[in-house]
């Protein structure tokens, strides 16, 4: 791989990080603003959260976003936050491959499959 | 509690952790789980979600603030994060589906607190270890150069396997604790596998936000991740390291670090106390 590629890959992983972040903190903002705006007079009790609470449900967070939901906004956020370091490794995998390194495509894919299966865990609790 | 109150005492406690992390290169999660749990009377599983959220905000911030690529041996870092995403999937596996008592895991994250200050006051070596050809480091290509001094210097590892079970370790404490475990994969990558400081600074900020995805998955499809717990602790480590990584350059850090020490120290044996006292399966059930 010619270190132009090499550089441009680097850029697009600072990019990716950067642009994962801001977007993150912008849309959980504007969520929390609207979200404390129309409830400014409630109460919240930390100690009332329930032991086993609902697995997420992504067509629950589609349906909410769809209408305007502020706790869906602020979810969708934080997903975004969480799917940034998930990039990381697929624009690293991208990498390997144009540098045909066969050994570290393996290892990417691991580290991808390895997440990947966290998400079925913490759907069976 | 008041709605409003709640989220702005949590947005400046994320603010303090992000600017403190940023300082003292040891991420927030440290200060945000006491907070939320001994402060604010948020049960632990929901505390540790939220900071393994805040850790991630921290680490890709400070990664895309000073990116380093040329330096992070981004080969090193992803053959590692085999162990740590599978120890913190472990770490995970043990909050949610074996039910670990949370005053277990309150002593516990004292305990790591007391390390971590004992291993940060630590002078950090700085090798430079002969690529030896044949052996694990050479099959797994774990070698590189990195500019230091203006001239490109080459390194390579040894006792692979011996760092991959310490960061198996980083990466279980950090879905256990909801921190980033850090302190550990320097560890791991200084002491064991005798890499040059710059290299296993920068590589285990890399690792660190793809180890606490592996397990804050767990958490937020489990359901933990609530909202409005989540939005004011994002935005506020985001904006608190933000502010640090500028304020770094003007500031004595060794003084910092002493300071952070000493508070890190005081935390942990409120931890350890409170857990022993079973203070943190009364407040939350």
């Amino acid at each position: 791989m010619s270190q132009n590629t090499k550089k441009d890959i680097q850029q697009l992983v600072g990019n990716t990080l950067r642009i994962g972040v801001w977007l993150s903190f912008g849309i959980t903002a504007v969520g929390l603003l609207i979200f404390l705006a129309g409830n400014s007079g409630a109460q919240f009790e930390p100690g009332t959260l329930p032991a086993a609470p609902e697995n997420f449900s992504f067509s629950a967070l589609k349906k909410g976003l769809f209408s305007g939901d502020a706790l869906s906004i602020i979810a969708l956020g934080v997903l975004i936050l969480l799917i940034t370091p998930v990039l990381r490794v697929i624009f690293a995998l991208y990498g390997y491959w144009l540098e045909r390194n066969k050994l570290y495509m393996l290892i990417s894919i691991i580290v991808l499959g390895i997440i990947a299966s966290s998400l079925f865990i913490g759907a069976t609790h | 509690m008041n709605e409003i109150s709640f989220s702005l005492i949590l947005l400046f406690g994320a603010i303090f952790a992000g600017f403190i992390g940023a300082l003292t290169g040891l991420g927030g999660g440290i200060v945000i789980v006491p907070l939320l749990t001994l402060g604010l009377g948020v049960p632990m599983k929901y505390a540790v979600a939220a900071s393994l959220i805040s850790v991630i905000g921290t680490s890709s911030g400070a990664a895309s603030a000073y990116v380093k690529e040329g330096i992070t041996n981004m080969r090193i870092g992803m053959f590692l994060e085999i162990a740590t995403t599978l120890g913190a999937i472990l770490g995970a596996v043990l909050v949610i589906l074996v039910d670990l008592p949370v005053d277990i895991i309150g002593i516990i994250f004292g305990a790591v607190l007391i390390v971590t200050a004992v291993l940060s006051a630590q002078k950090k070596p700085d090798h430079r270890e002969p690529f030896v050809p044949g052996s694990y480091a050479d099959k797994l290509q774990l070698y590189g150069t990195f500019p230091h001094n203006g001239k490109e210097e080459s390194y390579s590892s040894r006792n692979v396997f011996g760092g991959f079970s310490i960061m198996a370790l980083a990466g279980f404490l950090s879905g256990l604790l909801g921190v980033g475990g850090g302190v550990f994969k320097v560890l791991a990558m200084d002491n064991i596998m005798r890499l040059p400081f710059k290299v296993s600074t920068t590589t285990s900020n890399f690792m660190i936000g793809v180890t606490a995805a592996a397990s804050s998955i767990i958490y937020f499809a489990g359901g933990y991740v609530v909202p409005s717990i989540a939005a004011p602790v994002v935005i506020g480590v985001i904006l608190g390291s933000l502010i640090g990584s500028k304020v770094l350059i003007h500031i004595n850090v060794q003084l910092l670090k002493r300071i952070f020490a000493i508070v890190v120290g005081i935390l942990a044996v409120y931890m350890i106390y409170n857990g022993y006292a079973g203070n943190f399966s009364h407040r939350s059930h």
